[in-house]
């Protein structure tokens, strides 16, 4: 097992170093003049190339490389071009109001779709499976961010019980409650797809776990139903939603550029968008290698979760 | 919607002879798959014959009729730049469709193949592929489609291009997840043991066993394309805006919704559900009749 953790690590420092040096290339080569694009017409061309030289935007691609690869395992992620603040500063300003935001919506997502679902499986074919089954399919067939501009619409445009953007209200304490009622929209909004498809996905593996024999010889050998239920069945029909959660964990750290940018959440999502519009190269690559990271980290662990859901799948060992 | 008749102990069950008539079948007893098939058939139509039906020019601005709400001259209302909603949604449902359909052939093809290699094969092969798949996905959605528009010029076929390398890693992981349950079990064993390839093993013996999830995908996949693409176009990255798509006709809609002009966003939002429920039941269905 710890050799098997060891390799996997490195295996991760390996595609984290192929993903910036693929990241740190395309970006460079893409068009589009960061100096240009943050100074505009004010400046003259010989003072754009003297903003790009400051920068270190007229090396050779490979030396501009090695000089950020160095910096950067000094935990030095070079400074945004927009205000001149080092990437770090700016990174770990706006990633707590993304956690927020992403961790309400996964804990949104997982409490709702596995109870919805297991409930529906339970009694497949009556008239609550099918209404959560035509519920969950409409919700998964619709733009969330066009939902959550009907629900801006409705809850803040029409009844105003909602605001409908920030993280709190610009004046006046931002209090619990102000900061809850800011919430509520996004995060419902973000977890509407996660929700409907871990409805789809435990309510299916449910479903077939449930008709197996060893199921009926658990109830046969007089086991109350739940332990049946949590402990037999739902095991086995954990895998898909392992890894459903396991793809939500970037997303956990790198936000929703469009859930962010409707609803104005001051997170990692809208700072992507706007770093990608003005081509901020060092925010972009810090960004890119922070989520590539927690990516690589998510993907182990739902490996891990694997082997203790199913233990017929084992990691490192010999076949028998 | 699901109407299937459940035998307490359904399972797949090899099919017999003549198992597509069959399929066929059952998927035509399927009312709810069946009528969702329908509606996607008659919104190909609309979108195949837009020139023909169209009651104005996509891109036909008329400054004296500009955000009317529906009446009249204008079934569905006009937009900001008073061009008409109904007339754009018809010719936006041929760039929507072509975009979501060619993406996910993309990315289904290359998903599965991974998956099942990935997940049977093991070892220095499966490391190196989900490695990738890894380093893949650790790149956001947004770094792609840079990347994409460094290499194409702006067109639908970004979109594709983005969709297409985004969405296939999903699928890789949950049939590699499948696979590796599958390949411990005594059917893939004893195969196994009477010397049959590897390359038969994988496709006459794995594939159908992850079918499930690949049909779920695959469907789920083109609802999934059409919201991707609607999403890219409403941040200002996706289709370009001279070109009208469901996406990019949402992209003012949020302004336009905060002035109370509530139907430049929900008409687009409505044929978007539409059309990817549709095509959401009819997997729902064509996965029942696979199963029978």
């Amino acid at each position: 097992m710890t050799t098997y953790l060891t390799g996997r690590v490195g295996q991760g420092i390996f595609v984290l170093l192929v993903v910036s040096i693929l990241a740190f290339g395309l970006l460079h080569l893409a068009p589009g003049d960061p100096a240009a694009l943050l100074y505009g017409p004010d400046l003259s061309a010989e003072e754009l190339k003297a903003v790009r030289t400051a920068w270190g935007l007229e090396d050779p691609l490979p030396v501009q490389y090695v000089r950020w690869l160095s910096r950067f395992i000094q935990l030095d992620f070079g400074r945004s071009y927009s205000d001149g603040r080092p990437v770090r500063d700016v990174i770990f300003e706006r990633l707590p109001a993304t956690l927020y935001l992403t961790v309400s919506a996964l804990g949104i997502a997982v409490v709702f779709g596995v109870t919805v679902g297991i409930i529906s499986a339970l009694r497949p074919l009556s008239w609550l499976d099918y209404a959560v089954t035509t519920v969950s399919t409409v919700l998964y067939s619709a733009p969330n961010f066009w939902l959550g501009l009907l629900l801006v619409l409705v809850f803040s445009v029409w009844l105003g019980w909602l605001p409908s953007a920030g993280m709190h209200s610009v004046r006046g304490p931002a209090s619990p409650g102000d900061r809850l009622a800011h919430l509520v929209l996004p995060a419902f909004v973000l977890s509407l797809r996660e929700v409907a498809s871990l409805i789809r996905y435990t309510r299916a593996g449910m479903i077939e776990v449930l008709g197996q024999d060893y199921i009926r010889l658990a109830r046969a050998k007089g086991l109350p139903e739940y332990r049946v239920v949590l402990d037999h069945a739902f095991r086995n029909a954990a895998l898909p939603v392992i890894t459903l959660v396991g793809l939500f964990i970037p997303r956990l750290v790198g936000g929703s550029g469009v859930v962010e940018t409707l609803f104005s959440w001051p997170g990692m999502g809208r700072l992507m968008v706007e770093a990608a519009f003005a081509r901020n190269y060092p925010v972009l690559m810090g960004e890119i290698i922070l989520v590539g990271a927690v990516v690589i980290l998510g993907s182990l662990l739902a490996d891990l979760a694997y082997g203790l859901a199913d233990p017929r799948i084992r990691y490192g060992g010999r076949r028998r | 919607m699901k109407t299937p008749t459940l035998s307490p102990a359904s399972r797949p069950v090899p099919k017999a002879e003549g198992g597509w008539v069959r399929t066929a079948r059952v998927f035509a007893r399927h009312r709810t798959a069946f009528l969702a098939g329908f509606v996607l058939g008659v919104i190909i139509l609309l979108a195949l014959g837009a020139p023909l039906i169209a009651p104005y020019p996509p891109d036909y601005i008329d400054l004296g009729a500009r955000a009317r709400p529906p009446g009249p001259d204008h079934l569905l209302g006009t937009d900001r730049l008073g061009r008409d909603i109904a007339s754009r949604l018809l010719f936006g449902a041929r760039v929507s469709l072509f975009v979501a359909g060619t993406a996910i052939l993309l990315a289904t093809a290359l998903g599965t193949l991974v998956g099942l290699v990935a997940g049977y094969l093991g070892g220095w092969v499966d490391a190196v592929l989900s490695r990738t798949v890894d380093a893949l996905l650790s790149m956001p959605t947004f770094f792609i489609l840079v990347a994409v528009q460094s290499l194409l010029p702006p067109s639908a076929w970004n979109v594709v291009g983005v969709i297409g390398l985004t969405v296939w890693l999903g699928l890789a992981r949950i049939v590699r997840g499948q696979v590796l349950s599958l390949r411990e079990r005594e059917f893939i064993v004893a195969a196994r043991a009477v010397g049959v390839p590897t390359s038969r093993i994988i496709a006459r013996h794995l594939l159908p066993n992850v079918a499930g999830p690949v049909i779920v995908f695959a469907t789920l996949g083109v609802a999934d394309a059409i919201l991707i693409e609607a999403a890219l176009s409403f941040l200002g990255l996706g289709v370009p805006p001279f070109e009208a798509s469901w996406g990019n006709m949402l992209t003012d809609g949020q302004v336009a919704a905060l002035s109370g002009a509530w139907w430049i966003p929900l008409f687009p939002g409505l044929v978007i559900l539409v059309t990817a429920l549709a095509v959401n039941l009819v997997g729902d269905g064509l996965q029942q009749a696979v199963f029978r």
